[in-house]
């Protein structure tokens, strides 16, 4: 039997062959709400996963100017609660924000006949993702993306110490947990006790054609001479952009085109900027705030090399990124960047927090084109075949027909 | 005329039946029950049969009450007995093979303690310990009084749902026992102005606030500083002039109110000057790592390392003396009061049962010595509240709790502010449900169950949990299922969605979260 939704969607074109399952996602993120990487793997990971036939609803927090329904790429987005508001109480916002998703859940899933899986994406979805689960008696998947004891080396504050506990909970009562890295699979075994075989690793993927577009006006206008270093990712110390700017000075002695573009918002912003001051690097350094598909494409395409210098990282989707508009990449030897990345093929790794490393291999890919173009093939090939989102969406619908299975029933099967 | 000792124990766990057993869930009740309310319920049975005036006012939540009454429980908690009884045989064994007798003797005295317990379970209670304190209090001095429905911390609370938790604590009460309530417990002691009125409106002659709700000045810290990252809200109260030395009657209003005795209350709650803390007395925190036991005594209460293990011998002679150097207190406190005119004061002391024997393992022998000294005192003398006589003088009490900084901090914080919201949205959806009650079967138990999740929603429970960052994940992930119930429930009787499928599991949740079944079937109010 074909519901309405399924003929509509096998006449609309979006549908391969492959199996039918209803999704229910909760996102904290979801675009154009974009802190991190979360938002992007979630739009993305959806509307490849609608390709292989599945039905997916998403819920996730409102944003001004955006409708509170709308069906985007085949993909169901249900906008709820009240958007985070600067300086609110933010846990208090993210549990007011499951209990809206909650309501919202109740009745959507009586409206489409009743979800198959749950997938919670994060702590910040976790109650809602739990509730919903035990009292529908729906199996719960989730995504651990990062932890917070990773997050910040450690627990340091109560808050801190309450979301490792969230984590936790929602890591022990998932039927099953994605992660995206080696790394990460090792983290979650040893800070939660959940065994490694219940947590399956799916890389995260990076879709080329969106890297594609130009701005029509760009706010940045990058001459030819420059030579460009990018850093794209949130201002804050485990991303190790401190490191980068100090090692910055080394490498305009030996390149002075050299010209430093730091993209992303966060809380290190004001000492980065008074750090360029203090080593005279004001003009030579530009703080582009957070960039959008257009602009960061239009910094990625002038760019000679991208710099990802973390300190923690559980995957590392900028780098992918970067690999993906043809940008050689140097970065941090750590969790899965250290994964991603094999040293002289398809970038460069340096130690993490040495100024003096980083500087060297910076001066060797702005020098040396021909390393540069090496690294660039292989990175591209390299992601055209695994961090393909067919294979990631492909791969995420089989762990919901194991755990169906797991559970007893059957998922109706198109071909 | 001797001066009137009011002693008020109030006893309350949360609906943890069939919610998880250990480390949190059933645990918990199953633990008030065999070092709290057993030892607690023999003690005063022994006062009667000697003889000795044993009057108490003693407060018990619905929740705990149903969970009590409950066949399920009942086994459960002789299997939890047994556990504990084989646990302390093998910790026995095993502290003899290493040859540490001095825990081995405490061992085999919790083999003992736990088979004792599980026999007077069965045969002197029945299995059952409500009717046996129907039983204590039809025949002595001990008047049994209500509460809010499921503990909800009542001032903050919208109208209808204040209603349902004064009426539904009433109607719980005169099920069990078989007669009117007279006082009612206010949770927490919060109280507000007006709930006087609803609690007139149900026929409740009296109830009880702190201290400073009547005398006003600086509230009692009852609870030890928060954590660091807490700032509490002290209140400030306004001295009023007053005195807890006698009831006095709502302003214009018909009803006695009971302030407690700041004096009283200190003894025994605070940590630097209390009984609890001393150094004889078993210590709380520090467990057996193999069995959980606690084998040890306070020794310093600052620390736990270097804690000497425990003798209980020396701690209840221990108890003794504290029991006589409380009831000297009390009777300077009450020539004291004399002193200030009051020909016979009241003396009101209100405590968590589960203090006694749970908290302070000793509680229950102090108490008892206590009540045994009281009954030779020439200054004193153990009441009921209608033996103090009608209130002559009128008062106007103070917003207020016997919680941290004196009024709603404890349960209205940065950390509860969003449950709230929902509380309240809860209380909304309901009142659109009740308008099917008048439908069929199935849309009355709907309804009726919707009661039964709003009202476990409004337990102060959760609140007080998440404030103190105990067990809070507990309490958030019940606080969130039971909304998440609400809403199913209201989703399908809004859109008429009474299929097989939500029947099937409408009586899986009327079994789930069963309280108050014997007396809300299909219950609309």
């Amino acid at each position: 039997m074909k519901t309405d939704y399924l003929v509509k969607l096998i006449n609309s074109g979006y549908l391969n062959e492959g199996i039918f399952v209803k999704v229910l996602l909760f996102s904290w993120e979801y675009p154009p709400h974009m802190f991190g990487g979360l938002g992007q793997h979630v739009f993305d990971l959806s509307r490849f996963m609608v390709q292989q036939g599945a039905e997916i609803h998403i819920i996730t927090p409102r944003v001004e100017n955006c409708p509170d329904y709308q069906e985007e790429n085949g993909v169901h987005i249900h906008r709820v609660g009240s958007s985070y508001q600067e300086g609110e109480n933010f846990k208090s916002w993210t549990f007011r924000f499951n209990s809206d998703a909650i309501r919202e859940a109740v009745v959507i899933n009586s409206r489409i006949g009743g979800f198959d899986i749950i997938h919670a994406h994060d702590w910040l979805v976790a109650y809602a993702g739990r509730a919903v689960t035990k009292i529908f008696e729906i199996p719960l998947v989730t995504t651990i993306h990062a932890t917070e004891h990773g997050r910040n080396l450690g627990l340091h504050n109560r808050m801190q110490m309450e979301i490792n506990e969230i984590e936790k909970n929602l890591a022990l009562e998932a039927d099953r947990v994605i992660c995206c890295s080696q790394y990460m699979q090792d983290e979650i075994t040893s800070l939660f006790g959940r065994p490694r075989d219940d947590i399956v690793i799916i890389p995260n993927g990076v879709d080329p054609d969106i890297f594609l577009p130009m701005p029509t006006d760009s706010r940045f206008n990058i001459s030819e001479e420059d030579k460009v270093i990018v850093f794209l990712g949130r201002l804050v110390p485990e991303k190790g952009v401190w490191y980068l700017v100090n090692s910055f000075s080394r490498v305009l002695a030996e390149v002075p085109q050299a010209r430093l573009y730091i993209g992303g918002k966060g809380p290190l912003l004001g000492e980065l900027k008074r750090l360029t001051q203090k080593l005279g690097l004001a003009d030579k350094v530009v703080f582009t705030g957070f960039v959008y598909h257009e602009e960061r494409n239009y910094i990625y395409h002038k760019a000679r090399v991208a710099v990802f210098p973390s300190l923690y990282e559980p995957f590392g989707i900028v780098a992918l990124e970067a690999m993906a508009t043809s940008t050689p990449v140097i970065v941090g030897d750590v969790g899965g960047l250290a994964d991603i990345v094999e040293d002289e093929v398809t970038g460069l790794k340096v130690i993490p927090a040495n100024e003096e490393e980083l500087a060297k291999a910076i001066t060797r890919v702005l020098n040396d084109e021909s390393l540069a173009d090496n690294l660039c093939n292989n990175a591209s090939n390299m992601i055209a075949s695994v961090y393909n989102w067919e294979v990631i969406a492909r791969s995420t619908i089989r762990i919901y027909e194991q755990v169906l299975e797991k559970k007893g029933k059957q998922l109706f099967n198109l071909g | 005329m001797k001066s009137k000792i009011l002693l008020v124990l109030h006893s309350h766990i949360p609906y943890v039946k069939r919610q998880g057993r250990w480390p949190f869930g059933e645990v918990w009740l199953f633990e008030a029950m065999a070092e709290t309310y057993i030892p607690l319920i023999q003690a005063w049975i022994r006062l009667e049969d000697a003889g000795i005036n044993n009057a108490l006012s003693f407060s018990f939540s619905p929740t705990l009450l149903e969970q009590l009454k409950s066949t399920y429980i009942q086994q459960e908690f002789i299997s939890y007995l047994q556990e504990r009884e084989a646990l302390a045989l093998e910790d026995e064994r095993y502290y003899m093979s290493r040859g540490e007798k001095d825990i081995a003797r405490m061992a085999s005295f919790y083999q003992r303690f736990y088979r004792d317990i599980r026999r007077d379970f069965i045969v002197e209670f029945g299995k059952d310990i409500v009717g046996t304190i129907k039983r204590v209090q039809d025949k002595g001095r001990v008047e049994i009084i209500t509460t809010a429905a499921t503990h909800a911390y009542l001032p903050l609370l919208d109208s209808r749902g204040l209603e349902y938790q004064v009426q539904w604590g009433k109607r719980v009460y005169e099920h069990y026992f078989n007669r009117e309530p007279q006082g009612f417990w206010l949770p927490e002691c919060g109280y507000f102005h007006g709930i006087e009125d609803i609690l007139i409106d149900n026929g409740f002659k009296y109830f009880y606030v702190d201290s400073h709700a009547i005398e006003g000045g600086k509230p009692i810290e009852v609870f030890s500083e928060g954590g660091e990252e807490t700032e509490i809200e002290i209140a400030t109260f306004a001295r009023t002039g007053l005195s807890t030395y006698r009831p006095y009657r709502i302003k214009d209003k018909d009803i006695t109110v009971y302030g407690r005795n700041s004096m009283v209350s200190h003894q025994v709650w605070s940590a630097d000057y209390g009984y609890p803390g001393d150094s004889d007395y078993r210590e709380f925190h520090k467990q057996d790592q193999r069995s959980g036991f606690k084998y040890w005594k306070v020794t310093d209460r600052r620390t736990l390392n270097g804690k000497q293990i425990y003798n209980p011998e020396q701690a209840t002679l221990r108890a003794k003396q504290h029991a006589v150097h409380f009831v000297k207190s009390l009777e300077e406190n009450s020539r004291e009061a004399r002193k200030l005119g009051f020909t016979t004061p009241s003396i009101v002391g209100c405590y968590d049962t589960e203090l006694f024997g749970h908290w302070w393992w000793e509680g229950v022998s102090w108490l008892e010595e206590v009540i045994k000294e009281i009954h030779f005192s020439s200054e004193l003398e153990l009441a009921l509240p209608y033996e103090v006589g009608p209130a002559k003088h009128q008062a106007q009490v103070f917003e207020s709790s016997w919680g941290m900084g004196g009024k709603h901090y404890v349960w209205d914080n940065n950390e509860t502010a969003w449950m709230w919201e929902i509380i309240k949205k809860a209380g909304k959806e309901y009142e659109v449900l009740k308008n099917y009650a008048d439908g069929s079967d199935i849309q009355r138990l709907a309804v009726g169950q919707a009661l039964k999740e709003l009202m476990l929603i409004q337990s102060s429970d959760w609140l007080f949990m998440v404030s103190n960052n105990l067990t809070r994940d507990y309490a958030m992930k019940r606080f969130f299922e039971h909304y998440t119930k609400l809403l199913r429930l209201s989703n399908c009787l809004r859109n008429n969605k009474i299929d097989e499928e939500f029947v099937k599991w409408l009586h899986q949740i009327e079994y789930e979260d069963d309280f108050f079944n014997q007396i809300i079937p299909g219950g609309s109010i």
